[in-house]
């Protein structure tokens, strides 16, 4: 507990933020696949239509693999005041900045387009359910969220590293 | 540092295993195989199949399409060019492969099938292929979106309205959908000609060849 009485309140407020991009992800993964595309289902004033929901593919599986361990991890970190939590949320966070990346260039850069391609049968990884602004797909907020845990993780690593 | 070389060699790992899983994953794709006894009747011209051309032409060219596909409506003015150019040589067979990723395809297929009905099938047909845009990728297909293009096509709406919950267009559907399974098909559109599967031409040049390549042996025979 003594480690605990160094951890300042900018430190305190990189958990919290950690954190809530955690949460933020978890949720919003947990709408897409259950009721689908939150922007259009406001815009058609049908909030909670399980028809409109989205299949996770299998890459999106791997982020969620990756995703949600850091909900709990970093909850009891600040529960318990663990200033080093983030050595755990690292190994997960890093490796899900390279699935998105992987996962967004495939939606971005198809191996198949124009003539000889095909519809999938089964749930392509490359397929884009979601786009806003012509950039913003499923996989690309996943990268963003893994981009900001490990920068805040990294922060945070950092913070201890300069207190000791 | 040791902790941080621990975290980076953790990191290492898992994506060490994900490519791992990955590339098994690609290899067990591609030993996916044809089914070896495809009965020949499938490739014979049913009582139930929407064809277009000559029926006495010795060269049959049939789509599994699903009319939600992008890629099906990217080979639609095409095909539409082939009807035109081989329509003494040529039979063209539409069936359905609705896939189940697509939330209107099922919808899609009933509405073409109730016109075709009517008679008014290619009319629907093209009108969908046309207009996927405004009624394809919605969460949840609009019954009404497609009253509209059936009214476009010409149909007499209130029979049209019957028809397209009838058992016999959805037994239709579904039978086509289960051939398609059937067959291992893994996506739209699939084409047959003359009974061999071949891969989607990747131009009209590419597909007119092989049309002309089968007329010309149906010739020798």
């Amino acid at each position: 507990m003594k480690e605990a009485k160094l951890v300042n309140k900018e430190q305190h407020l990189i958990w919290y933020f950690i954190f809530a991009q955690a949460v933020i992800a978890l949720l919003g993964s947990l709408y897409l696949s259950n009721f689908g595309d939150p922007v259009r289902n406001i815009m058609d004033g049908v909030l909670f239509d399980a028809a409109r929901a989205y299949d996770p593919c299998h890459l999106c599986w791997w982020a969620r693999i990756l995703m949600y361990p850091i909900v709990l991890i970093s909850l009891v970190g600040i529960i318990k005041k663990d200033k080093r939590f983030t050595d755990y949320i690292l190994p997960l966070a890093i490796p899900g900045v390279v699935l998105t990346i992987y996962h967004y260039s495939l939606q971005m850069f198809p191996a198949d387009s124009g003539f000889g391609a095909v519809c999938d049968l089964t749930n392509p990884c490359s397929a884009i359910h979601l786009i806003y602004l012509d950039f913003i797909t499923i996989p690309f907020m996943a990268l963003v969220a893994f981009c900001v845990i490990t920068v805040l993780s990294i922060i945070n690593w950092n913070m201890n590293r300069q207190s000791n | 540092m040791k902790n941080l070389k621990i975290i980076l060699a953790i990191s290492a790992v898992i994506i060490v295993a994900f490519i791992v899983v990955k590339s098994w994953d690609k290899s067990a794709e591609t030993t996916i195989k044809a089914p070896t006894a495809i009965p020949a009747a499938t490739f014979e011209i049913k009582p139930n199949d929407w064809v277009v051309g000559n029926p006495n032409a010795n060269v049959t060219l049939i789509e599994y399409l699903d009319f939600e596909c992008e890629s099906c409506k990217a080979y639609h003015p095409l095909i539409t060019q082939l009807k035109e150019e081989y329509k003494d040589s040529l039979q063209f067979v539409v069936r359905y492969f609705p896939l189940p990723g697509h939330k209107n395809s099922r919808t899609s297929a009933y509405a073409v099938e109730a016109a075709g009905k009517q008679g008014k099938f290619w009319d629907m047909y093209d009108i969908l292929y046309t207009k996927q845009s405004e009624w394809g990728e919605q969460p949840v297909a609009n019954q009404d979106q497609f009253e509209k293009y059936a009214t476009e096509a010409g149909v007499n709406i209130e029979q049209w309205k019957k028809d397209i919950v009838s058992s016999e267009v959805l037994k239709r559907v579904d039978d086509s959908f289960k051939e398609a399974m059937s067959l291992n098909l893994q996506g739209t559109p699939a084409f047959f000609l003359n009974g061999k599967r071949i891969q989607n031409p990747k131009s009209y040049e590419a597909f007119k060849q092989l049309i002309q390549a089968e007329i010309s042996n149906a010739a020798v025979k």
